[in-house]
Order: C-alpha cells, then sequence, then structure tokens
C-alpha cells in the first residue's frame, strides 16, 4: 500500500518536473503558450492527437463499458478510427488557413472564414461550454483513480486538489509545451501497463481469449453482440457517425492541429493512428476479463472495474503503476482542455470586449484564466451533483453542432453565410439543450417508428435540425453575391 | 531514383486536389458500418475474438493500410509533400500570378 503510494507520488512529481521544464529556451508569447509556436513535428502532434484516445474516459469509462454494456463498447474503437480516415482531408485544410493567418483558437478560424465577431463569440461560448465538462469528467477520473490506487489513503477531494493545483502549475508556466512532454511519458506508460493488463488478465482467468469469450458467453448469452433494440446495430452506426463527425470540432482539438509545423504531419498520422488506437481494445479485455472475475459493479460503479480486477490480481506496486498511469490520463488531456478553454477566453471573449488589448495583455489573460477555470471545474466536480451528467453527456452532441458550418467553410469561401451559420447551430444547441434537460430519445419522441429508427442516436435530430435552418436561412437570404470571389489560384483546377 | 515526371506539373498551389483514388477513405466507413449487421455474431471466433470485434479490428487494420495507399499515390503526384512554410519562399495567399513550375 505505501509502495503503491510512494509509485503515485513518484509519477506525480515527474509528470509535474517535465511540465516546468518544457518551457525553457521558448519566450511564452501566446502563440507559443497556446500552440507551440507552431513547430511540432509528427512526434508531438501524434502525442497529442494520440491524448484524445487516452482519457480517463477511454481509461476507465472504456473498461467500465466492456465490463457493463459488453460489445456496444467497441463504438469507441470504431469513431476514432472513421475519425482519422476523415482526419486526412480535413486537418491539412484547417491547419493551412490558420496558419497563414496565425489563428490560435477554433473561434478565430469561424471569424476568419465567415469575417464575422458575432459567430466567432458564439463558437468561443459552445466552445467553453463544452470543454468545461469534459474538465470537470477529468477531474472527476483523477479522484476515482488515486483514490483507488492508493487504496483508500488519499480521498478522491485531496486527490483533484492536489492534481489541480499541479495541472494549473505546469500549465501557466509551460502552456501546450507542457502537454507535449507529459503526453510523451502518459502514452508510453499506457501502452505498456494496458497491454500487459489485456493480455495476462485473459490468460490469468479463464486460460485465453477464445476460452475467456465462450465463458462470457455462455454466462451472459448475447453480453458479446449488440442487442437487437436498445444499443443496436442502428445505435451503434449512428453514435460512430456522430462522433467521429464531434471528434474535430472539439477545440482542443483545433489547438493541437494548429501545432503542427507541417500538413504533411496529418497525413503520416493517419496512417498511424488507427493501427496506435488498436491498444484501446486490451482496454476492453481488461473489462470483458473483469465481468465474471469481479461480478456485482452496476450503474457507475462499471467504471470501477478495472481497479478492482487490478487490486484482486496485482501486488501493490503494480496498482501504483496503473493508478500512475491512470492518473497522467487525467492530468494530460486536462491541461490541453485548460490551455484552449483559457485562449478562448482571453482571444475570443476578453480580446473582443477590449479590442484595443496587445498580445502580450491576452497572452497574460489567457494565463490568468487558467486558476480561475482549474477553480471552478474543481467546485463543480465537487459540489456539482446529477447537474453534471447531463452536463456530460451533452458535451459531445454540443460541439458536433458546429461541424456543418466547419464543413461548409472549407472551400474557397464558405459555402453559406454567417447568419446562416449562426442560425444553425444556434437552433442545434437549443435542440441539444431541450432533449438533453428533457431526458429525451428518439423511442419517446416518437413511438410510433420503426425500432431501427428508435435507436438512433437523439444528436442525429439536433444535426438535422441544425443543417434544415442552415438550409432555410441561406435561401431566405439569397443575394447574388456581388463582391465575387478573389481569384486566388485555384489548386483543384490543374492550369 | 526519383526520375523527372514525364509531364511537366504546374507546382501544387493550395486547396485539395481530388482523385479517383481518394475515394478509397470511404471504405473503412462503408465496410466497417455497412457489414455490421451480417458481423453483429459471436462465432466464429476469429483468433479467439467474437466475430464481431475481430470484423471491427480488421476494418481498423484495413484502415490504416488503405490510409498507407492513399499517403503513397498522394506522395508520387507530389500531393503531400513535408513543405514547411518559411523554408519555401510562398506567393502569398492573394493571387500574385500562378507560380507555375519552370515547365
Amino acid at each position: 500500500m505505501t509502495v503503491s503510494l510512494a509509485i503515485l507520488g513518484a509519477v506525480f512529481a515527474i509528470a509535474i518536473t517535465l511540465g516546468l521544464l518544457a518551457q525553457r529556451g521558448h519566450a511564452m508569447t501566446l502563440e507559443q503558450w497556446s500552440v507551440g509556436g507552431r513547430g511540432f513535428g509528427s512526434m508531438f502532434v501524434f502525442l497529442l492527437m494520440a491524448g484524445e484516445i487516452y482519457t480517463t474516459f477511454t481509461f476507465l469509462g472504456g473498461s467500465g463499458w466492456a465490463y457493463g454494456k459488453g460489445a456496444p463498447a467497441l463504438y469507441i474503437l470504431c469513431y476514432l478510427t472513421l475519425a482519422y480516415s476523415l482526419s486526412y482531408f480535413l486537418l491539412p485544410a484547417i491547419w493551412r488557413y490558420a496558419q497563414e493567418r496565425r489563428l490560435v483558437s477554433q473561434a478565430d478560424f469561424f471569424i476568419a472564414k465567415y469575417e464575422s465577431q458575432a459567430l466567432g463569440m458564439l463558437v468561443a461560448l459552445v466552445g467553453v461550454a463544452a470543454l468545461i465538462p469534459y474538465l470537470v469528467l477529468q477531474l472527476k477520473g483523477l479522484g476515482i483513480i488515486v483514490s483507488e490506487a492508493s487504496y483508500g489513503a488519499i480521498s478522491p477531494a485531496t486527490a483533484m486538489w492536489s492534481g489541480t493545483a499541479a495541472l494549473v502549475g505546469y500549465v501557466v508556466v509551460s502552456g501546450v509545451r507542457g502537454s507535449a512532454w507529459t503526453a510523451a511519458l502518459k502514452d508510453g506508460m499506457i501502452l505498456v501497463i494496458v497491454v500487459v493488463m489485456g493480455i495476462y488478465l485473459p490468460y490469468h482467468y479463464y486460460g485465453g481469449y477464445g476460452a475467456m469469450f465462450e465463458t462470457i458467453d455462455r454466462a451472459k448469452p448475447g453480453f458479446l453482440t449488440l442487442p437487437g433494440a436498445g444499443m443496436s446495430p442502428a445505435w451503434f452506426i449512428s453514435t460512430v457517425l456522430l462522433t467521429s463527425l464531434g471528434v474535430y470540432v472539439w477545440p482542443q482539438f483545433f489547438a493541437g492541429v494548429y501545432t503542427a509545423r507541417s500538413e504533411n504531419v496529418f497525413r503520416k498520422n493517419a496512417v498511424m493512428l488507427p493501427l496506435y488506437q488498436l491498444v484501446v481494445l486490451f482496454v476492453f479485455f481488461v473489462g470483458f476479463a473483469a465481468t465474471l472475475a469481479v461480478p456485482g459493479l452496476t450503474g457507475s460503479d462499471a467504471d470501477l472495474s478495472l481497479f478492482r480486477i487490478a487490486k484482486q490480481t496485482f501486488a501493490p506496486w503494480a496498482v501504483g503503476m496503473i493508478g500512475a498511469a491512470g492518473l497522467l490520463t487525467a492530468l494530460v488531456p486536462g491541461s490541453m482542455l485548460l490551455i484552449t478553454a483559457a485562449t478562448i477566453l482571453a482571444k475570443n471573449v476578453y480580446g473582443v470586449i477590449a479590442p484595443s488589448s496587445s498580445d502580450h495583455t491576452i497572452g497574460l489573460v489567457a494565463r490568468a484564466m487558467v486558476p480561475v477555470l482549474a477553480l471552478f471545474s474543481l467546485l463543480l466536480t465537487l459540489h456539482g451533483g446529477q447537474a453534471i451528467v447531463a452536463l456530460l453527456l451533452m458535451g459531445y452532441n454540443v460541439v458536433t453542432q458546429l461541424f456543418p458550418a466547419l464543413v461548409l467553410s472549407l472551400g474557397h469561401k464558405p459555402r453559406i453565410s454567417a447568419t446562416a451559420a449562426l442560425a444553425g447551430i444556434l437552433a442545434g444547441e437549443l435542440t441539444v439543450a431541450s432533449i438533453t434537460l428533457s431526458g429525451a430519445s428518439v423511442a419517446t419522441l416518437a413511438p410510433s417508428l420503426p425500432q431501427v429508427v428508435k435507436d438512433l442516436n437523439v444528436g442525429v435530430i439536433a444535426l438535422a435540425v441544425n443543417v434544415t435552418v442552415i438550409a432555410l436561412v441561406s435561401l431566405l437570404t439569397r443575394q447574388r453575391p456581388a463582391t465575387e470571389s478573389r481569384s486566388t489560384a485555384n489548386a483543384a483546377v490543374p492550369a | 531514383m526519383s526520375a523527372e515526371t514525364p509531364t511537366p506539373r504546374p507546382v501544387r498551389q493550395r486547396g485539395q486536389e481530388w482523385h479517383a483514388y481518394h475515394a478509397l477513405a470511404l471504405l473503412p466507413t462503408i465496410g466497417m458500418l455497412g457489414g455490421l449487421p451480417f458481423a453483429n455474431r459471436v462465432y466464429p471466433l476469429v483468433l479467439g475474438l467474437p466475430f464481431l470485434i475481430a470484423w471491427l479490428v480488421g476494418w481498423v487494420i484495413a484502415t490504416s493500410a488503405l490510409m498507407a495507399c492513399i499517403l503513397m499515390l498522394d506522395r508520387a503526384r507530389g500531393l503531400a509533400s513535408d513543405r514547411v512554410p518559411g523554408e519555401l519562399p510562398e506567393t502569398g495567399q492573394s493571387a500574385t500570378g500562378p507560380s507555375e513550375g519552370a515547365p
């Protein structure tokens, strides 16, 4: 027990040190702080992008879903894969545009494309509204992980307070460079730990993969396939499509994209990342192994399955290592979320309210926002109760509403007006909010529809409303564009 | 040895240039999700994995392979260069005349 505490403490200290050292040799302007001076090569960008895979959500939630729900958990593997195939085309376009204009936030991108501050403000607020629940999720996970791995010696609240303090420290000092350095440590640890657990546990408890799955199938028939209703193939497909579109409209992902040194980084990553994220599979194996080995965890306790089976199987030093890796899965994504939210608030909210502020001032404001945001999220985590769960569920659907306006802006000129984009996003968000708060699903909204339609992810409706409003507004406000195309040599037409 | 390209091509400016082989990138979505109703079974186990899991894993690996093919084809056409802005003098974003490669 003391061994596991010591390991947790040591890794925590190493992570902080790395995070603090990361800024050496770089003057921390806003561009350095938020997007690493756009100087990251394949490796760092790869780590930042891959950082999305191993958040506490995948570590605890991935194993928890496999444990509690079975086959539907596999959607995580699929949406990331499809998101990467999309990234090959999407990210170079975003990067190129941002690089030419030295953009630092996602809202900057919309402002530049649509030439609308109002739209930028909306995107900024939507972004922050989605980021905070995500940060809360990381802090919650951090609390669970540390208290489990310390055998209860450290309470979740203590863990969250110290974790947040460390996070604020290195984020303020090093910005995104701190994230990149700690990401390297995190991925190294998690890779080894997850693979070892995912191979060892099935053999230890069942004698092999085949034997494990046969046993599970006998004990829980239907657990290893998608059910006919509820989390059916229709649910699976719609969820995978929605979330794979949603990946790249997360504001912290935009920031990750901006850090790259060249656009080719994304093409290489699109080849490597699908394979790399296969490691998630081993997280599922841990969850599957736990279903029969440590039965009885229900509801949100399913998220504890990974630690329960680890504690039942391994010595305290190994549990300490697992906990330390888990700790990093909270810190690294957490730092990206903080940097992104702070940058948005400073650049796209403060900067708009006080337009005369210099880049230097905005940089300072951004860093000053970090402890404020961190504290706010921490208090939400500690006292938020049920409301957070609703917010968390909303997060993905909230950001996904930015997707139509993003894609329609990617051409040479946006295909829709700023007004249409604004109206579409607003309508989509209102739909998301009303659906989430009323707890509706397609089944409750339209009980007479066939089961396939009823099982669709409810986010589909909000996206449909969004696109419909965009189309309507575009039709109603259509006018002959008088000032047409500054004709840049268009690459689509070979000269 | 990289031979000279037989036909002189204009140096690509910016924006995505589309080719038929880019449609390969749609295969993972179509295959992985489209085949789901048929792949939604436990047996036969493949390498010890339930058929559904094996099906999805197979598509993940195929996605990497397909994206690698696209990258290679793009490279062969000079569409995926490691151009680092600032190292090459870039013509700005406005129309400063097509900066053609020497024909």
